[in-house]
């Protein structure tokens, strides 16, 4: 019962947020005419005739189509290679500086380079999304190895798992929480990364719908983007992060409660 | 009776450290529960370790059913001191993961671990998380896990260090019922002077060198009275060696 209560008191209290920010943002729009700084109306407006073209959702798909893509091969090149140098120490040391100086760049100063040697379409996108979601994967990964008792190893080993079954069974259950740790934070930098790339050298995807908006002074479409990249991020962390992480990695928490 | 386990002239130490253990010999008869009683550092949890194979390299000869032992055999049961139940898998689950490892199939081994299950009296917990049992069901886990395999010998290294004293006693008379029923060889690490005599046939007392200072078998008929005088008599025996090991130090 007392749980119900909670879990409503939060929605309120995110409700509330959203209100508050669209009053403010009213007020702040009214000393402005509309094409300069629209309001919450104009943008909702600009959203039904945006939507009723079409354009946008065109937009939309291909982000998303784009950071499926290069998320999902991310993070499976990350566990791979994560696992592999969890088990090797020369492996591990020969990583070390390459994660770290990843780890500085930028990816979106990747971008530049990607566009002219991968042309304007999808591949330079996917590139950033790897580049952008690669690394953090890979270092939780990594932690994750470091972490795994010796004993559930052991354990494990005396009740005959070995090979690809020690692996399947034993390893990647005892990484999976430090892995989903690393793919929250690769899906962030990811997300806005790709939306950026898309801003400086894409000709299609919503960081594009944003810059070609601003290019031609329509104000309530580049808030429209804005808005549609944070309610995108959003949806996703609620559709399939949080389950993955549900499903995953949820005894790990419940130890913690102990 | 024939020995399953045989230890000669066994001496072990780890890179660079002085030897943990000096001039082991002893042997383990079938069906007999052996004890390693020693003060903490005398290698009592190190020598189990060898017996196991969980380090390949030592000088001298092991041998688990005539053959030397250089690396885990399925036909061993380890029971850890943290136990090493893994917490991602439910109940059942981890009673069932070493038959799964050995490829055991799906009907044979669902029923296996439901009977081992009810054995240990957790079948109303069998899709409880790990996280949620109290120390003893732990234990009790710990323990189907292993002896679901069927192991010719059970290894326990220190397993009921860990928990209060009440539980400790139920769950050392679960452990007794157990071999008794099962007739599984059994070799426990302990610190506790009372644990090794209610339980066991033969006490190797571990001396701080890392050497066998004696052996003892206790010659009390089971179920063993804690107060009874014959007790006593061994658990002064033991308590002296004990004693002895410290003023020595």
């Amino acid at each position: 019962m007392s749980m119900v209560l909670r879990k409503v008191n939060r929605w309120k209290m995110g409700w509330l947020a959203v209100l508050f920010v669209l009053v403010v943002w009213s007020a702040v729009s009214l000393n402005y005419p509309s094409y300069v700084f629209p309001g919450p109306v104009d943008v909702f407006k600009e959203g039904v005739n945006q939507w009723e073209k079409g354009e946008l959702t065109s937009h939309i798909v291909v982000s998303l189509k784009r950071l499926v893509i290069g998320f999902f091969l991310s993070a499976i090149m990350a566990f791979l290679i994560g696992i592999l140098a969890g088990a090797s120490r020369k492996f591990r040391e020969f990583l070390t500086p390459l994660v770290t100086f990843f780890q500085a760049t930028p990816p979106m100063a990747w971008a530049p380079l990607l566009i002219i040697l991968l042309g304007l379409g999808d591949a330079p996108m996917i590139a950033v999304i790897i580049i952008a979601s690669f690394f953090p994967i890979l270092i939780n990964v990594m932690q994750g190895m470091n972490h795994i008792p010796e004993s559930h190893v052991q354990a494990a080993r005396s009740l005959g798992a070995k090979g690809w079954r020690l692996g399947y069974f034993v390893y990647l259950p005892e990484i999976t929480p430090a892995a989903i740790s690393g793919i929250y934070v690769g899906f962030a930098i990811s997300w806005r990364s790709l939306v950026a790339a898309e801003m400086i050298g894409g000709n299609s995807g919503i960081g594009y719908f944003i810059a070609f908006n601003g290019q031609i002074g329509n104000t309530s479409s580049v808030i429209l983007g804005i808005l549609l990249i944070g309610f995108m991020a959003l949806l996703m962390d609620y559709l399939l992060l949080k389950p993955l992480q549900k499903r995953f990695a949820g005894w790990a928490s419940r130890n913690e409660n102990e | 009776m024939s020995a399953l386990v045989q230890i000669d002239n066994v001496s072990f130490h780890y890179a660079k450290d002085t030897a943990v253990l000096k001039d082991i010999d002893f042997s383990i008869d079938k069906n007999s529960f052996v004890t390693l009683l020693g003060p903490s550092g005398c290698g009592k949890s190190t020598l189990l370790n060898l017996i196991a194979g969980f380090h390949p390299t030592y000088d001298g000869r092991i041998e688990f059913e005539g053959k030397q032992v250089k690396k885990p055999s399925k036909d061993q049961g380890f029971v850890f001191q943290d136990l090493a139940l893994f917490p991602w898998l439910s109940v059942r689950k981890n009673v069932e993961f070493g038959l799964k490892m050995q490829k055991v199939p799906k009907e044979k081994r669902e029923t296996k671990v439901k009977k081992m299950i009810e054995m240990v009296g957790l079948s109303d917990y069998d899709s409880f998380p790990i996280s949620s049992l109290s120390g003893g069901m732990k234990q009790r886990v710990a323990l189907a896990r292993t002896l679901v395999t069927e192991p010719n010998l059970l290894l326990l290294d220190e397993p009921f260090s860990a928990l209060d004293a009440q539980t400790r006693d139920v769950l050392q008379d679960e452990l007794l019922q157990l071999h008794t029923k099962l007739s599984t060889t059994t070799l426990l690490v302990t610190h506790s002077i009372d644990e090794a005599i209610y339980l066991s046939d033969t006490v190797i007392l571990l001396s701080k060198n890392g050497t066998i200072k004696d052996i003892v078998n206790i010659e009390i008929d089971r179920p063993r009275e804690r107060t009874s005088s014959a007790y006593n008599f061994y658990q002064k025996k033991l308590y002296d060696f004990l004693k002895e090991e410290r003023q020595s130090l």
